[in-house]
């Protein structure tokens, strides 16, 4: 096994010192990088000096960056622009029809994924060297930040569900380790109960309902194992999907195709012959199941109750995992799997209903909030809902381009409150804030900023991927339900005036009015170092500019005037066949990502187009009415100024209750008395003492009283015990008779089995009676 | 007898591994009592030698091939016409179990070093002994001398419980139920035993004899049933596992690893060994209610874990559920689920084991388990903390450590198996909910285990005992580091090991295949025509053909009592219908 690195190694080597483009095998160097800094922060790091720590740990992530950067250049002058594979070993195999390579991908949508994830993730390194200045366990935040770093990246390269789940769950373990970071509590003293300490919970409830969700995910790849294997499903048409899709991947013999490869599971249902429909049942169920997965990690209804105690985790790490990376893989995870949810659209409306319910849900619990990290994490819970609406009507590029930008606008919010907090001696309520624009200026700009892109304001990048996701939702119409894009649609627009209104609300308590505490003390308090700033103002640059990249034309490659990261990000989830036989299907979803960059497609989809508008019609005339009474790029038009009135209501209300004189609008103080919908906001709607009460107590009680104290003790053991009991008096009993003790007993059990047996062989009954068989074989 | 190789080469390295840790004990037994060092080196010495011979058995391996290897074979006791042969021999599935015994040991020996000051000598020797005991019964081809050895593993654990234990009021209670326990399962499988090797071994109880036989029917059910009983105990399957517990909690360290590492492994390992290849029938008539109890344990020793105050009973808990996955994967009875199960009881003994060494550790400093008294110990003991938190998440199957390929195959093989495979056919359309409820089990797994490390680990030093604990020594380190790196290597490269056992699983497997489809084809052939008809009615998937072997055997079994047999479970309808599977072999005499 070693040797294997060893070559590995070798191999890598001898093809960067060669010139020219890079190769596949030279993958593994982006995950290398944060794996080997993690393994020497984790055995030297106490020895080392603080800031070698933090800047050879950023270094490390920047080298990550730069190779990224580096396949992606390839990538675009590469012919056909080709995505870069390598399988370096078999991981797990067992048997004829399981096997599991250890593999990289490096494609459209993995690229956008890498450069974010090692992009962000080297700015917040940064930050942290200045932000964790003063932590004795310098070392060790480091250390798992890197390994962060490395689980992230093997989620999103890995060319199969199993790497994906290697780094599903290394992720997990990460924000299990960092959320309970300062697990004495030394830093932010949160409630302590019987249960140990608040971080350390915090910790824990993360990792415990990701593990929910990773049951689902589980769930999933074993219906998708059964479903595509040969092993287990030998009809016909498996079968010539299998020949088509070997023929599709160059392979000479289908036993080389592991249906839990991504690109061979594309292929073989893309391949699915002509005339037989797909098990859309069963892809239904599997969409449903590997969502439950992304709900988990990705925070959304009913798992989402772990990000907001994530909190308690230090604020980098809420930038990074919280909110610009790991929270995302559920989307990333939905946009790969693309190909089988355009197939199910029941399993589509669950995640763009659920996505669509968290939007709205989670803003209305920012409104009331006081800890200026919870509001960014409802915030967080929020914009992933938009994602998964993006995801769940089929515009999974819309869905990767909001996942982008809300990685620079939500990463310099956190860095921003991380600014804040560390000014302010770690206190986080903002009640306690106020005019800090005069102590913060840069802080102050870099925040207003990102806040307006979240908001959706024209001209930055939120603006851009949340009009476009809003806009496909509209069109949006499983099963020819078009109420049920418009429902999407309004709730996505309710959830951004909220968003608008509650960020206006934190900025204006945090930055604007007059210093709730002596502007003399807070004179004296330290400025944050360069490296902070530096960090906030890089991202900050990105908030605005983000969006712009989406813009057609001016720099499209292709000179066909399409949206160039969209089609960029559709070389993997615009899936052509699927999508036609999705129309043919299902009908209904007619507009659905009909931007027209690929002239062919266009014209299928034309003609397939007609065919369904008359279909649709039926079952919904009214909606039908709507697309045909004006064009699409009218509709578009008036879709954006509805999305800018909201925004510009949001922001205006925000202002009028909150603006800048207002400094008396201070939510109110613990134990003041509150409405009773404050009240209901502010306790989060009570959901967390819900799950308390209905799962996890009576779990636990069960458990100790009924199974533990219950049949373990009370009924197993009593019966042994009474058994052992009852021979003791047959004991006692025999040694009236005799003298020996164990000796005894043991004479007799032998004796016992010696008549038994000769018994046995004289008579031959030992053949089980017939009835015996007869009764329980049935 | 295709599993022994026609021309057995001479080979003593089995019995050299076998034997060697008796001889470490029989020079033992010369020290002085008070040599308490020089008992401990020796110790260390032959347990180490013994893993770096039984080395050989990994690099000698040949792969690709069922077959026995490095077998022995020569007559040890003749009495009257019954012959019992000294008789051993390594394949794919008893390999690493035997490599891990002796991979522990000297583990084992080491953590002892400071924690047992008293009647160390004799410590060592029931150490040696015990793993003398178990390699033998690993290696034995023989029925009988695997039943010697079974019985022998009973003597020196008994005590190490009973002269060890940490609480002297308890220990003999535990002692002595883990003995009942054991004693009782086991006097079923030796008339089991005894009755094979009367039947079907020619009064010889060679273990590939008795597989070439084929068993009729009806005896297997019980024969399978007295083994199953045997096995079940010593796994522990629920509702047998309740001197589990008890062992552990009063077991000294040492005790505790080789107990969960190697003892439960025998249970799994006789499954697989003996009690599933030999009776097919039982075990297919019994699987449904073996695979309810085998998630019902992976279920119920997670929840009963969860509420535990005590972290060795925590842990003892945790292996009822995490052997409840092992033999939920052997019934699935495919290439994923029985592979997995051989690698979880492997990755098992690994976790479980360096658990108990951890436990071990504090307790050494605190003499105290319960997790009330700690809390804050990763400030004190950051190395122990680091060791403590890579053995956990093992132990909750995470990607990239042993754990997780154990538990995945298994699950994927049971679910595979529940969809259309050997758990459907047995068990019904429905079986897939095995895999989907012992999925659970995985959640429940993060929450007992993560809330114990939180709990012991984390937060804020609240007793001032804690406040001055050292942290890891250098022997300490050494203790678990293997552990450790085995921990890693299994999880990232489990191919080399995966595919050792690759030959062995696949014959395990088409043994099954092969039995059902003789029973199936024999009904087709000489049964009534509208029976013939119901029996090939369906267009088949490989799957079915245990839905097949049970209508047939259900067919035949209408057949039997219609023809009235003079002797129950003689009829000659069934015997006809066995006859192909034992062509070539001379059936024995009835017994008179």
């Amino acid at each position: 096994m070693p040797l294997e690195l060893l070559q590995l190694a070798a191999t890598a080597s001898q093809t960067a010192a060669g010139s020219g483009l890079p190769t596949g095998r030279m993958l593994i160097w982006i995950l290398l990088f944060p794996l080997i800094g993690m393994t020497i922060w984790g055995i030297l790091g106490k020895r080392l000096r603080r800031e070698t720590v933090g800047t050879l740990a950023s270094l490390a992530i920047g080298l990550s960056f730069i190779f990224s950067l580096g396949f992606f250049l390839a990538m675009l002058v590469r012919e056909g622009h080709g995505a870069y594979t390598y399988t370096y070993y078999t991981w797990i195999a067992a048997g004829k029809w399981f096997s599991i390579p250890f593999g990289l991908r490096f494609d459209h949508l993995s690229a956008v994924m890498a450069l974010v994830v090692t992009g962000v993730s080297t700015v917040i390194h940064i930050y942290s060297i200045g932000y964790m200045r003063h932590d004795h366990a310098y070392w060790r935040f480091f250390c798992y930040l890197n390994l962060f770093v490395f689980f992230m990246l093997m989620l999103v390269l890995g060319d199969n569900l199993l790497m994906m789940f290697v780094g599903w769950e290394g992720v997990g373990l990460c924000s299990y380790l960092l959320i309970g970071f300062w697990y004495d509590d030394r830093n932010h003293p949160a409630e302590t109960n019987e249960q140990g300490t608040g971080n350390a919970i915090a910790g824990k409830k993360a990792f415990i309902v990701n593990r929910i969700g990773d049951f689902g995910f589980v769930l999933g790849i074993f219906f998708i194992f059964v479903t595509f294997s040969l092993m287990t499903n030998d009809s016909a048409e498996l079968q010539k999907a299998y020949a088509g899709a070997a023929k599709q991947l160059h392979v000479t013999d289908v036993e080389q195709i592991t249906p839990l490869k991504f690109s061979h599971l594309k292929a073989i249902i893309e391949s699915w012959p002509e005339g037989s429909h797909l098990p859309v049942m069963v892809l239904t169920l599997i969409g449903i199941f590997l969502f439950v997965g992304a709900a988990g990690k990705s925070a959304q209804i009913p798992l989402y109750v772990w990000l907001p105690d994530a909190m308690a985790g230090p604020t980098p790490v809420s930038a990074l995992i919280h909110a610009a990376t790991m929270v995302t893989a559920g989307v990333y995870m939905v946009a790969r799997m693309s190909f089988i949810y355009v197939e199910a659209p029941t399993a589509m409306m669950v995640v763009a209903g659920i996505g669509a319910l968290t939007a709205l849900f989670a803003a209305t619990i920012g409104l009331a909030q006081n800890d200026i990290k919870k509001v960014l994490a409802y915030s967080t819970v929020s914009q992933l809902g938009y994602m998964f609406i993006a995801v769940g009507v089929g515009a999974y590029a819309f869905g990767i381009f909001h996942l982008m930008t809300h990685a620079f606008f939500k990463a310099c919010l956190f860095l921003g409150s991380g600014a804040v907090i560390d000014f302010m001696h770690h206190k986080q309520d903002i009640r306690g804030y106020g005019g800090l624009r005069k102590y913060l200026p840069i802080t102050h700009i870099t925040w207003v900023i990102a806040a307006y892109a979240i908001a959706g304001l024209p001209f930055l990048s939120g603006f851009y991927s949340k009009d476009a996701i809003l806009e496909k939702a509209f069109e949006f119409a499983p099963h020819g339900m078009h109420w049920f894009g418009y429902a999407v649609f309004g709730m996505g627009l309710a959830g951004a005036i909220l968003t608008a209104f509650y960020m206006t609300r934190v900025t204006a308590l945090t930055f604007w009015g007059t210093p709730r505490i002596p502007e003399e003390k807070l004179a004296t308090f330290k400025k944050p170092p360069g490296t902070m700033k530096a960090a906030l103002v890089i991202l900050a640059f990105l908030a605005i500019i983000g969006g712009y990249i989406n813009i057609p034309a001016w720099w499209s490659s292709d000179h066909k005037g399409g949206q160039y990261f969209v089609t960029w990000v559709q070389h993997w989830t615009k899936d052509k066949v699927a999508e036609e036989r999705h129309f043919v299907q299902h009908g209904g979803a007619a507009h659905d990502e009909k931007a027209g960059h690929d002239e062919k497609a266009g014209d299928d989809g034309k003609a397939q187009n007609d065919g369904d508008k008359e279909a649709a019609e039926k079952p919904h005339k009214e909606g039908s009415e709507v697309h045909e009474g004006m064009s699409l790029g009218m509709l578009a038009f008036l879709l954006t100024l509805l999305s800018v009135g909201v925004a510009v209501i949001g922001v205006a209300a925000g202002m009028a209750k909150y603006g800048v004189k207002k400094t008396g609008a201070v939510p109110p103080a613990e134990g003041e008395k509150l409405t009773p919908l404050h009240a209901m906001i502010k306790n989060k709607y009570w959901i967390d003492e819900l799950y308390e009460g209905t799962l996890v107590d009576p779990i636990h009680a069960g458990s100790k009283y009924v199974l533990w104290q219950g049949i373990d003790v009370f009924i197993i053991d009593a019966f042994v015990d009474g058994l052992a009991w009852f021979t003791l008096r047959i004991g006692a009993w025999v040694r009236r008779l005799q003298t020996g003790l164990i000796p005894v007993y043991v004479i007799f059990m032998v004796a016992g089995l010696v008549a038994m047996l000769i018994y046995f062989f004289a008579y031959g009954i030992l053949e089980m009676p017939t009835f015996f068989i007869k009764g329980g074989g049935k | 007898m295709e599993l022994i190789p026609t021309n057995i080469a001479p080979s003593y390295w089995l019995s050299v591994i076998t034997f060697l840790p008796l001889v470490g004990a029989f020079v033992l037994l010369f020290l002085p009592r008070s040599e308490k060092n020089s008992a401990r080196w020796v110790a260390l010495l032959f347990a180490v030698v013994t893993f770096l011979v039984s080395l050989k058995l990994w690099f000698g391996f040949e792969l690709g091939t069922p077959q026995f290897q490095f077998v022995e074979q020569c007559d040890w006791i003749t009495f009257g016409k019954w012959k019992v042969q000294y008789f051993l021999g390594v394949d794919g599935i008893s390999l690493l179990i035997v490599l891990l015994t002796t991979f522990l040991t000297p583990i084992v020996v080491l953590s002892a070093w400071k924690a047992v000051q008293e009647k160390v000598k004799e410590y060592m020797i029931f150490m040696l002994l015990l793993e003398t005991a178990m390699l033998g019964a690993l290696v034995s081809l023989d029925l009988f001398l695997f039943y010697v050895f079974w019985e022998l593993m009973l003597i020196p654990m008994y005590f190490l419980i009973g002269i060890y234990g940490s609480n002297p009021e308890r220990r003999r209670y535990a002692a002595i139920k883990f003995f009942i326990f054991t004693m009782v399962g086991s006097v079923f499988m030796l008339i089991g035993i005894i009755y094979l090797g009367a039947k079907y071994g020619g009064y010889t109880f060679s273990y590939p004899a008795i597989l070439d036989a084929g068993i009729d029917v009806y005896p297997q059910m019980w024969l399978f049933l007295a083994f199953a009983v045997t096995f079940a105990i010593k796994v522990p399957m629920f509702p047998f596992h309740t001197w589990l517990p008890d062992a552990h909690t009063e077991a000294p360290t040492g005790g505790s690893v080789i107990l969960a590492g190697i003892l439960l492994k025998m249970g799994t390992y006789g499954f697989v060994r003996f009690a599933m290849p030999l009776f097919p029938d039982g075990v297919r008539f019994f699987m449904p209610a073996l695979a309810v109890l085998a998630v019902i344990g992976i279920i119920y020793g997670a929840l009963v874990a969860m509420v535990q105050p005590d972290v060795k009973r925590l842990v003892a808990f945790s292996s009822v559920s995490h052997l409840g996955y092992v033999m939920l994967g052997l019934f699935a009875l495919n290439a994923m689920g029985v592979q997995g199960g051989i690698f979880q009881m492997i990755s098992h003994g690994l976790s479980t084991g360096a658990l108990f060494l951890i436990v071990g550790m504090i307790y050494e400093r605190r003499h105290t388990r319960m997790i009330s008294e700690f809390g804050g110990l990763a400030k004190v003991m950051p190395v122990f903390a680091a060791c403590f938190l890579i053995v956990t998440l093992s132990s909750i199957g995470l990607p990239s450590t042993n754990g997780f390929v154990g538990e995945f195959l298994i699950l994927i093989g049971a679910f595979t198996s529940g969809t259309n495979g050997a758990l459907s056919s047995a068990c019904g359309p429905g079986a897939y909910w095995f895999a989907i409820i012992a999925a659970l089990g995985v959640i429940f797994g993060a929450v007992y285990m993560l809330w114990m490390f939180q709990r012991v680990m984390y937060g804020k030093v609240t007793n001032p005992k804690n406040e001055n604990l050292k942290d890891l020594s250098l022997r300490e380190f050494v203790v678990l580091a293997p552990i450790i790196l085995f921990i890693f290597i299994m999880g990232i490269f489990p191919t080399p090991f995966l595919r050792r056992m690759e030959a062995s699983v696949k014959y395990f497997n088409n043994h099954y295949a092969k039995q059902f489809t003789d029973v199936n084809a024999e009904t087709a052939s000489t049964d009534a025509p509208e029976k013939a008809k119901q029996a090939a009615v369906t267009s088949e998937k490989p799957g079915r053909a245990f839905a097949r072997a049970r209508e047939a055997v259900a067919v035949k079994k209408d057949a039997d009592i219609n023809n009235a047999p003079s002797r129950p479970g003689a009829g000659p309808a069934l015997k006809s219908g066995m006859k192909k599977r034992a062509a070539g072999v001379p059936r024995l005499p009835e017994l008179k």
